[in-house]
């Protein structure tokens, strides 16, 4: 569902991502790990037609990433890094906005609309400007923006990131409810709790190369344990100065 | 007081740094234009003054309101230092050190009289009232946010369309060009001695009030909003006629009882121009500040194209509005295609 190539992308001299083979199963739930800055953002962008690659390919769906086209955009949902808002329109009319541009008729729109506010407790905010929003609220609306459509490929790009529990809970048993329909899911996250309780096919990239890549059924250790090994132990600092009387 | 010195440099930093905003100005085709007007004729002042009483509103916003209120509420400020905070930032708002000018310059040259410093004392606090309620009265009760009287149908361009219409209320531009197209028509309804060629000018007026934002058509949604638009299944084109139509439909309402053939045809020339700066040179915009142009090489190419259709249909043929619509047509559906293009 999910291909790639030797994908890399270059900034001058720094390579962000670098040849970064894919091969994802549809239905999957792919979590794709990494610390801050080792190209996970932007493997998510080429792999949604965000960003173009410097080299290699990707499909996604059987089409082409790169140049992205209409028919990718309608393959995918997509929660960006930076949600791609508008400030100007409120929760439910960015649901609408996005029923209306992938033609889904208006009362199934309002349906899906109405199903996505509950189950993502957005309701109470449903007429609030994004400019307005909390983090919370804005990010639940991308969200929903990218479940809307109903697409075969979900990307999320630390979708549990500044939740709630309860909503936290609520999108993981939906992606654990939708995976077996075929829907594929490729995120990133942080938080690896729940990446080991909902993920089928783990990666972890460091530096821009991928480090890890096994099913979760093949993991021989605890995940934390494998992310420290593998992309980056804890560090240690000195904190003595915390906790002592104020200066 | 050494906190409190700390939080007024800071205080002094944000306002200078907002301050330097307003430099989008200088780029601005209006102001351009009205520059020029006034170095050939400084007596008249009334486009100048316009302008100035525009800008008089974001100019007028509380100092203190750059620290959010959440921060500043935590800071271990005693009751004392926050009025002394509060007393202190109201020296830091433009209004009042163009008060203080004001003041003094009528002082000089009126031989002391303070009136003129009273009388915009008053302009700036009724200015500085009324931003305050429209800033905060729709954070209050969203119900009166006035962005609800444009609804969003559910229909892909519609839709859009409404949310670009709505952006187009957040920059000082299109109150610019409402102001004038209101003493447009005042002169027309309510002047002795009207002359039916100056219907003509004040519509070109409100187009180039207009115009400069044709020039950032994408800037309004910011970079969340641009990655909205690259998910999206739309085409080049579909975007960019979202963008086009408020601009349109303001330059036919804001000159409908002035000359809306002839402000058609410009604001056509000004969109067809504007274009290539919108996608080829995209930039940023501030809200509640008056848009900035491409450069300008931009401004000058669009204002006389735009000067030179709306001429043409008001004095030779309106036939001609067809050739300014087959221009737009074809930069749309070309820019339309570059922005595809360079998506990603």
């Amino acid at each position: 569902m999910i291909e790639a190539r030797k994908l890399t992308k270059t900034y001058g001299d720094h390579i962000a991502v670098d040849a970064l083979d894919l091969n994802i199963s549809r239905g999957s739930i792919c979590a794709f790990l990494g610390p801050n800055g080792a190209g996970k953002s932007t493997a998510v962008k080429m792999l949604t037609g965000l960003l173009t690659p410097t080299s290699g390919s990707a499909t996604v769906a059987g089409i082409d990433c790169s140049p992205a086209t209409p028919a990718l955009s309608r393959a995918v949902g997509v929660l960006p890094e930076s949600l791609g808002l508008f400030d100007s329109l409120t929760v439910e009319e960015h649901l609408t906005l996005t029923g209306s541009v992938y033609g889904i008729a208006k009362k199934e729109t309002e349906r899906r609309t109405a199903e996505l506010l509950s189950a993502l407790a957005l309701e109470h905010g449903r007429a609030t400007f994004l400019d307005e929003c909390s983090y919370g609220m804005r990010k639940k609306t991308a969200l929903a923006m990218a479940l809307l459509p109903n697409p075969p490929v979900l990307f999320l790009d630390e979708p549990f990131e500044g939740l709630d529990p309860v909503v936290s809970r609520t999108i993981r048993d939906l992606l654990v409810e939708i995976a077996p329909r075929g829907v594929t899911v490729f995120l990133t996250s942080h938080i690896l709790s729940i990446v080991e309780e909902i993920a089928t096919h783990i990666m972890m990239i460091r530096a821009g190369k991928l480090v890890f890549d096994s099913k979760r059924d093949g993991l021989t250790k605890p995940l934390e344990s494998i992310y420290f090994d593998l992309v980056e132990a804890p560090r240690a600092g000195d904190w003595s100065w915390l906790g002592s009387p104020q200066s | 007081m050494a906190r409190l010195a700390s939080i007024l440099a800071t205080l002094a930093k944000l306002s200078w740094r907002d301050l330097r905003r307003f430099n989008s100005l200088g780029t601005n085709n209006f102001f351009l234009f009205v520059m020029l007007i006034f170095s050939m004729q400084p007596a008249n002042a009334f486009l100048p003054l316009v302008l100035g009483l525009i800008l008089l509103f974001p100019l007028s916003a509380d100092p203190l309101g750059k620290i959010p209120a959440d921060r500043l509420g935590h800071w271990p400020l005693g009751r004392g230092e926050r009025l002394a905070l509060r007393a202190a930032s109201l020296l830091m708002s433009p209004i009042a050190w163009i008060t203080l000018g004001v003041t003094a310059w009528g002082a000089r040259s009126q031989a002391a009289s303070l009136d003129l410093g009273w009388r915009f004392l008053a302009l700036g606090s009724g200015i500085a009232l009324v931003t305050y309620l429209f800033t905060t009265v729709p954070a209050r009760l969203p119900q009166l946010n006035l962005m609800r009287l444009v609804p969003v149908p559910h229909h892909a361009l519609a839709a859009l369309a409404a949310k670009n219409t709505r952006e187009l209320f957040s920059v000082l531009d299109t109150y610019l060009a409402l102001l004038l197209a209101l003493a447009g028509v005042a002169y027309r309804f309510f002047s002795t001695k009207v002359e039916s060629e100056a219907f003509f000018g004040i519509s070109l007026l409100v187009v180039l009030a207009l115009s400069t934002i044709a020039q950032s058509l994408l800037a309004l949604d910011g970079p969340s909003g641009f990655v909205r638009y690259q998910l999206l299944p739309l085409r080049g084109w579909q975007v960019l006629l979202a963008k086009d139509l408020p601009m349109l439909a303001f330059a036919v309402l804001f000159t409908a009882a002035l000359a809306p053939l002839a402000a058609l045809a410009a604001m056509l020339a000004a969109l067809a121009v504007g274009h290539h700066a919108s996608v080829v040179k995209p930039r940023q915009q501030q809200r509640w500040r008056f848009a900035s142009g491409a450069g300008f090489e931009t401004s000058i190419i669009q204002v006389v194209l735009m000067l030179s259709a709306g001429t043409v249909i008001h004095r030779v043929d309106a036939r001609f509005t067809l050739v300014a619509l087959a221009a737009w047509a074809g930069s749309l559906f070309f820019y339309g295609y570059v922005l595809e293009r360079d998506r990603s």
